[in-house]
């Protein structure tokens, strides 16, 4: 799975290709990223604590997501329940924690393979041009025309339910989306002389586009896949919700909201809170990441369509 | 010349169209064998698997089924439900419009926040007022329009004992009552879209007042509002058009969720049970009636863009 991207990873993008010794200016630079960019970091430490969250989930909740406490129906927030407990006495709080885990897991596993796939697609296409190009920007093109939410729901009416089908039908739309930017930063940079004294001395295709292209489109790779995590992360929350994302008893936040819990909610509205706070307040920290990453490392994207 | 271009930009359309017709198809081409023997079985659509296969159109060779597939469509043949056994098409011809007087209400919403704080956002950047209309913008593409939506039914509810109306009521039964239970739920739907908006808003207008024209507006001592308004607003709205094709397909996606939550018999409502019940010919007519509508609707975007910024030849 991939690691978080942390500030200070993403400082040594901007400074520069991580030089030994460059610890000092990668903390340094992280320090002005968090003057500069306030609310990208405050997204940043979004983003820390939910995957905290995920990999402690055992240490942090105080009950397992699914143990049922006896004598603890519709319990309100309080005291010794936080958020409160459900209608078959489970603790919202902890379900909340473990489902931290789900997001993460279908977050970055989506992410990780969307950036695969629309790299390759994207620097090929870009690289290559010509009909092979036209080709693959046309069956783009028809996979971009689909409402994301009607062609997964009816991709995972196929496939049937489940983590790792919603992982792929999420990771094959974001893909489509990210390759077309991922092309365009590929044209540019096919345009410099390296790449033609790259050619010139005799390096073959895939060697061109491993050492000289995708280095200098990596930027953009990373600022578009950051951008999709809160995206993907509220479309999977939207499958669940609707029934078709990841199955019970996994606490997925969007699943939380739907179900058999809805008839209870008008009884015990914190039911039907939490699980939203937790999902808006993770998307916001991944956009405002997204963002602040955006303008650091690619000011090009400023003001795309989004 | 704008008739060569749409012409042109017609004919890229069609293989467009063409891939996304041959998707929906291999949709049902994808079904697991052992899920053809529980339709079989748990709904009763066939008798037996033969049976169950010619339903699905899966029993001759798969370019002939393409050929043959695309021939009813042609003719207006959206096949039939397997759960009903009405042709999809009748079926969608009323549950359509429902969908789309609710995408025009969320649309009309999305527009109408989305432009005017962008232009205030842009005006006065930097400012508090620009800060509060950008983190809004960036909240309002974080907060799930479900929770919204499940926020706004229950929550009322409980406090005030007042909940939406989750009962449809037809134009011709109640004109008001109507249009008035779109409100709602197209607001809802467009707070996604507006802030997206207001996004683009904002950074094309930011763009457009650094250009010299405009100082030479203001120079003229022409007053605020007609610099922003008259001279500057007009071509920093050109791209917005660009991406409202974008919005109409992120609002189709939508009302699957708002009809569901609202009770409006729509064709995202449709769809959505079709998928429940895996009645697969009404997913495949749904999902070809949808991208139709996009692939059109982004080609009348295209043509408007080019016909309303005459320096835009591709």
């Amino acid at each position: 799975m991939a690691r978080p991207i942390e500030v200070e990873q993403v400082e040594r993008w901007a400074v520069g290709r991580a030089r030994p010794g460059a610890l000092r200016r990668a903390v340094a630079g992280a320090g002005r990223f968090c003057r500069r960019k306030p609310l990208g970091a405050f997204g940043g430490l979004v983003v820390l604590a939910l995957v905290l969250a995920a990999a402690f989930a055992e240490r942090i909740a105080p009950y397992e997501f699914d143990a049922q406490i006896p004598d603890a129906r519709l319990v309100p927030p309080g005291a010794e329940f936080w958020f409160g407990t459900d209608n078959v006495s489970r603790d919202i709080f902890s379900r909340i924690v473990f489902g931290a885990r789900v997001s993460v897991t279908v977050g970055f596993s989506t992410v990780l393979l969307a950036a695969l796939l629309a790299a390759t697609v994207g620097i090929t296409s870009g690289y290559f041009r010509g009909r092979y190009d036209i080709v693959v920007q046309r069956i783009v093109d028809a996979w971009q025309s689909f409402p994301y939410l009607i062609i997964i729901l009816s991709l995972l009416a196929v496939l049937g339910p489940g983590m790792l089908n919603t992982i792929l039908a999420l990771s094959i739309l974001t893909a489509a989306a990210n390759s077309r930017v991922i092309r365009s930063a590929t044209l540019s940079v096919v345009e410099n002389p390296y790449i033609e004294a790259a050619r010139a001395m005799g390096s073959g295709h895939v060697r061109i586009m491993a050492r000289h292209i995708l280095p200098n489109v990596a930027p953009t790779i990373v600022v578009v896949a950051t951008i999709s995590l809160g995206g993907v992360i509220l479309a999977e929350s939207a499958l669940s919700f609707l029934g078709y994302g990841v199955p019970p008893p996994h606490p997925s936040w969007g699943g939380m909201l739907s179900g058999s819990g809805r008839t209870y909610m008008y009884k015990a509205p914190w039911m039907a809170i939490w699980p939203g706070v937790a999902i808006s307040l993770v998307v916001f920290g991944f956009n405002m990441l997204g963002d602040a990453l955006r303008d650091v490392l690619d000011p090009r994207l400023r003001g795309g369509a989004r | 010349m704008l008739r060569k271009y749409a012409l042109k930009r017609l004919l890229v359309a069609v293989p467009s169209l063409l891939i996304a017709s041959v998707i929906v198809f291999s949709l049902a081409r994808l079904i697991p064998g052992d899920v053809v023997t529980l339709m079989m079985e748990e709904n009763q659509y066939a008798q037996d698997l033969d049976e169950m296969r010619a339903k699905l159109g899966l029993d001759r060779p798969i370019y002939a089924q393409y050929v043959e597939w695309m021939g009813r469509i042609a003719r207006g043949d959206l096949g039939q439900s397997l759960y009903t056994g009405k042709p999809v098409l009748r079926e969608l011809a009323w549950r359509l419009p429902v969908s789309l007087e609710l995408g025009a209400v969320a649309l009309v919403f999305a527009v109408l926040i989305g432009i005017p704080i962008g232009v205030v956002a842009a005006v006065r950047q930097d400012t508090l007022r620009d800060y509060v209309a950008r983190s809004g913008a960036i909240l309002g593409l974080s907060v799930p329009g479900f929770w919204l939506g499940t926020l706004v039914v229950v929550l009322p509810a409980i406090y005030f004992g007042w909940s939406p109306p989750i009962e449809f009521t037809r134009l011709d039964d109640d004109p008001w009552r109507h249009v008035a239970q779109f409100l709602l739920p197209g607001f809802l739907l467009g707070v996604a879209s507006a802030a997206s908006i207001m996004r683009l808003t904002r950074t094309q207008l930011l763009e457009v007042l650094r250009q010299d024209y405009v100082r030479t507006a203001w120079s003229k001592g022409l007053a605020e509002p007609r610099v922003v308004l008259k001279h500057s607003l007009k071509n920093a709205l050109i791209p917005v058009v660009t991406v409202l094709g974008i919005q109409i397909a992120q609002i189709l996606s939508g009302t699957v969720i708002f009809e569901s939550i609202f009770g409006l018999p729509g064709m995202g409502r449709f769809l959505f049970d079709a998928i429940t019940e895996r009645d697969y010919p009404v997913i495949q007519g749904i999902n070809l009636v949808i991208v139709g509508t996009i692939v059109m609707v982004n080609l009348v975007v295209d043509v408007a863009y080019a016909w309303l910024d005459p320096r835009i030849r591709y």
